[in-house]
């Protein structure tokens, strides 16, 4: 029977990607701050997992890439070599180049056995950090060999620079357990041995000795400890080894050697520490007061060990706290695939609609007890709604994540210092925006790096630190969610960005254009004002898609500039795109709603007000513009009642909405309209009503944008907008 | 090549001779781990002709599981291949061997029981 492997193998590139996203991470941090000891063994065990579970599935061609980023990652968590920058810049190359594998094999299962392009040179790079290794526990059979004149891998504080006394080689020595199929016997070494030299004392080690049961005659369970006395090179003894097969560990130490080497040696045999020591006491390799350093030193570890989880230690305790959360982490949460999801809150939009139409029910039936029922129900559902909502969440961090990676390379690129400052990661943002949100975010970073900050020559004649500082901010904003982009380089140069405007025909010559409306300019299609078109930018597409996708997520962006000083981008997005509190108006007979978080206020509209032509009311003191949505969407006339004014803002912006009736508030659950009315102006959506008629969904941006626009050709076709036909309102109306 | 058993009562005497090694130790594990049904076992060495380190794990175990068992197991006169390996080796002290005049006392009830051991 076929085993169903698809869906095992969709969670492995998940979670491949997952641990793929740590070690790039870690890999980052390791420029900022040094990495501790769990850091590096959760590097290791990251290409491990990957490494094992590939293995499972057969894509042999991640297995073997993933099975040399391991045995560099190893090595550095034994610090046999350092993390250095030319190191980092690798393992990240290799990183990535696992990502392509992943991708790669995950659409063509036929290619996971085949190396890809780039990957061999690569691995010749990973190979230069990995060779002559011994991989502690690896299955890998290989043998070590000390250098008869050893650099110092580990650095043992005490013990540093103590040599022993011993005047003879030292020789660990464990074999294969198959070593028998060969027809070598152990003897024959030390026969060997013994023609290079003195055989002062040999120690047998049987590591594994089983219990009877598991007694294999075959096996070969045996290994030793050596002293040679020898006048030969290390060359020469290790030749004698020549012929052993791999699994077998042989570790030579020369005459002399450093205690710390004994140190090291010691964490690379199997056996139990004091059992190491105990036996190079007993064959000669050290004295005793040799051996009691070693211990001295195994028992400061420990200690060290020990303080480290009850002091105040700030590295360790840090450490310590990182493994907990990590822990805890592991535990908080589930995978649950998107579409469950979705289904989950459109269910619930329909029971809030559902809910709504029982109060509505029970209003009718003036039924006490079924109203407070109804009412308390409605509360769970209200409830049940925003949980709903919050499990779409997801902080602003999965968003900001992949930046220092970003910043990290193009600041290499292009030789400029960058600083990248996170802020608000914490700040939660609708999971199905996450995706769409990345590439506007990805450009604006990019501009920010290579057209906004100035290469560091330039800073220093600025005044400016040499080093450039981008920061991605995140908050909430009444109902939105604001992202800011800001660096703080040279800013946008207007005359620069009006020059090209004009040769590019997208303004005429001579226009009288506010700074604002000039910025806006960089947003059309086909705009880039770079001098160089750079790896990273200044092709010309870009900006334009940028506010496309904004505007798509319901948000728009806006430009902040000082010039020298830097500019900031700040993108506002609603909370979710899937329930609204709306507030339903009426104009003639149809229903309207608008976003409730948008409401400022509802007005009364003075009745002398309703012929005029100036199209602005004047709220305490502040005159803003304001349209009817009868005349905008041509709907029927009712019989002449007083109408209301909705006051609407957005971004800063007021403008009125003169509507026939104000109906009150509701819970509205967006759907979006089809393609059909893609088009159409004004609404951005609908709804369903609690008595199960349909509603259209107001787009107030638009709105209040239509409202401005039609003040601006107003004001400009008079000259001036006329005193006389502005009323003050004088009755004002709470919602 | 092999072992030669004498069953008594509640003593087995043994004889490995010729190869005790690598070639053999399968062979022979079976027989040596039943001579531990007794609760006395006479074990001589004296006709071994070659031994090797598969030779010496398989009589560590034999003397190991001898001791778990409680049984009495005496390695009696290792012949000098068996001394050599085990010299070289550094296994002295992991074994306890027993010279025939000395270390037959039961055998000795019986008489007979010298250096060249029953067959």
């Amino acid at each position: 029977m076929e085993l169903d492997l698809s869906s095992a193998r969709a969670a492995f590139f998940f979670e491949a990607r997952d641990q793929r996203a740590i070690l790039e991470k870690a890999l980052l941090d390791s420029e900022a701050v040094e990495l501790d000891e769990e850091t590096f063994n959760l590097m290791f065990r990251v290409a491990h997992t990957i490494k094992g579970s590939a293995g499972l599935f057969g894509m042999d061609a991640i297995v073997r890439f993933t099975h040399l980023v391991e045995n560099v990652l190893d090595r550095l968590r034994s610090g046999e070599v350092t993390l250095s920058k030319e190191l980092v810049s690798l393992l990240l190359a290799a990183n990535d180049h696992i990502g392509l594998l992943l991708d790669v094999v995950e659409h063509d299962d036929s290619v996971a056995t085949v190396n890809q392009p780039g990957g061999e040179e690569l691995m010749t790079k990973l190979l230069a950090f990995s060779t002559m290794t011994h991989i502690p526990g690896d299955r890998k059979p290989q043998v070590f060999v000390t250098p008869s004149r050893p650099q110092h891998p580990v650095e043992e504080g005490l013990l540093r620079g103590k040599v022993v006394a011993s005047s003879a080689y030292h020789l660990s020595v464990r074999f294969a357990p198959n070593l028998f199929e060969t027809g070598i016997d152990p003897t024959c070494f030390l026969r060997f041995l013994k023609t290079l030299g003195e055989i002062k004392r040999v120690i047998p080690v049987f590591s594994h000795l089983p219990p009877l049961l598991a007694f294999n005659p075959e096996v070969c369970y045996f290994g030793f400890d050596v002293q040679l006395a020898s006048d030969a090179d290390a060359e020469r003894i290790l030749n004698a080894f020549d012929f052993v097969i791999p699994g077998t560990q042989v570790e030579l130490l020369p005459p002399h050697a450093q205690l710390s080497d004994f140190v090291a040696l010691r964490a690379r045999l199997p056996e139990a520490p004091e059992e190491i020591a105990a036996r190079w006491l007993a064959c000669g390799a050290l004295t005793e007061a040799e051996a009691a350093e070693l211990h001295a030193e195994a028992a400061e570890e420990r200690e060290g060990e020990l303080h480290e989880g009850n002091t105040g230690l700030t590295a360790s305790q840090a450490a310590a706290s990182r493994q907990i959360e990590r822990r805890s982490a592991d535990n908080q949460y589930i995978k649950v695939e998107a579409s469950k999801l979705d289904r989950l809150i459109n269910k619930v939009g329909e029971l809030v609609i559902a809910s709504d139409a029982t109060t509505a029910v029970a209003d009718r039936r003036r039924d006490i007890e079924l109203t407070e029922s109804v009412k308390a129900i409605n509360q769970l559902v209200a409830d049940i709604r925003d949980d709903a909502l919050k499990l779409r969440m997801v902080i602003m961090g999965e968003v900001f994540g992949r930046f220092p990676r970003v910043v990290r390379d193009a600041s290499e690129i292009l030789g400029k210092q960058i600083e990248l400052v996170i802020k608000g990661a914490e700040a939660e943002i609708d999971k199905s925006m996450v995706e769409k949100l990345t590439d506007p975010l990805m450009h604006l970073v990019r501009n920010a790096i290579d057209h906004g900050i100035e290469t560091p020559e330039l800073r220093l004649a600025r005044g400016k630190p040499v080093v450039g500082t981008v920061e991605l901010r995140a908050y909430h904003d009444s109902s939105c969610v604001v992202i800011e982009v800001a660096d703080d380089g040279g800013g946008l140069n207007r005359d620069k960005i009006l020059a090209k405007a004009i040769e590019k025909n997208l303004v005429s010559a001579g226009t009288n254009l506010s700074d604002t409306e000039v910025f806006k300019l960089i947003f059309q299609p086909g705009f880039s004002t770079a001098e160089k078109i750079t790896d990273l930018s200044g092709r010309g597409v870009g900006m334009d898609v940028v506010r496309r996708n904004i505007e798509a997520l319901r948000g728009s962006i806006e430009i902040l500039n000082s010039e020298e000083q830097g500019t900031t981008f700040r993108i506002r997005l609603p909370l979710t795109l899937a329930i609204i509190d709306g507030f339903r108006v009426q104009v003639g007979d149809t229903l309207l709603v608008v976003p409730v978080d948008m409401m400022y206020e509802c007005v009364e509209m003075p009745a002398d007000l309703q012929q005029d032509k100036a199209r602005q009311i004047n709220l305490r003191g502040e005159w803003l513009p304001y349209i009817s949505l009868r005349e905008l969407f041509q709907l029927g006339e009712v019989d002449k009642g007083s109408e209301y004014v909705v006051i609407v803002q957005y971004s800063g912006r007021r403008a009125g909405l003169v509507v026939d009736r104000l109906l009150g508030e509701f819970q509205a659950v967006i759907k979006p309209l089809g393609i059909i009315f893609k088009a159409l102006q004004g609404i951005s959506g609908s709804t369903i009503l609690g008595n199960g008629e349909p509603a259209l969904i107001l787009d107030i941006p638009q709105l209040v944008q239509f409202a401005w626009k039609l003040e601006h050709a107003q004001i400009r076709r008079n000259g001036n907008s006329s005193q006389n036909d502005v009323y003050r309102v004088t009755q004002d109306i709470p919602i | 090549m092999g072992l030669d058993v004498n069953m008594g009562m509640d003593c087995a005497e043994a004889s490995l001779s010729e190869e005790f090694t690598i070639f053999t130790a399968q062979l022979l594990k079976e027989d040596l781990f039943g001579l531990l049904n007794f609760p006395v076992v006479h074990l001589y060495l004296t006709k071994v002709t070659e031994f090797d380190t598969a030779g010496l794990q398989l009589l560590m175990m034999l003397q190991r599981e001898a001791v778990l068992r409680e049984r009495k197991l005496q390695l009696i006169a290792p012949s000098d291949p068996i001394r050599d390996v085990i010299v070289l080796l550094g296994c002295e002290s992991l074994f306890t061997f027993v010279e025939p005049a000395a270390g037959m006392s039961n055998a000795k009830d019986r008489g007979g029981a010298d250096g060249t051991g029953p067959i």
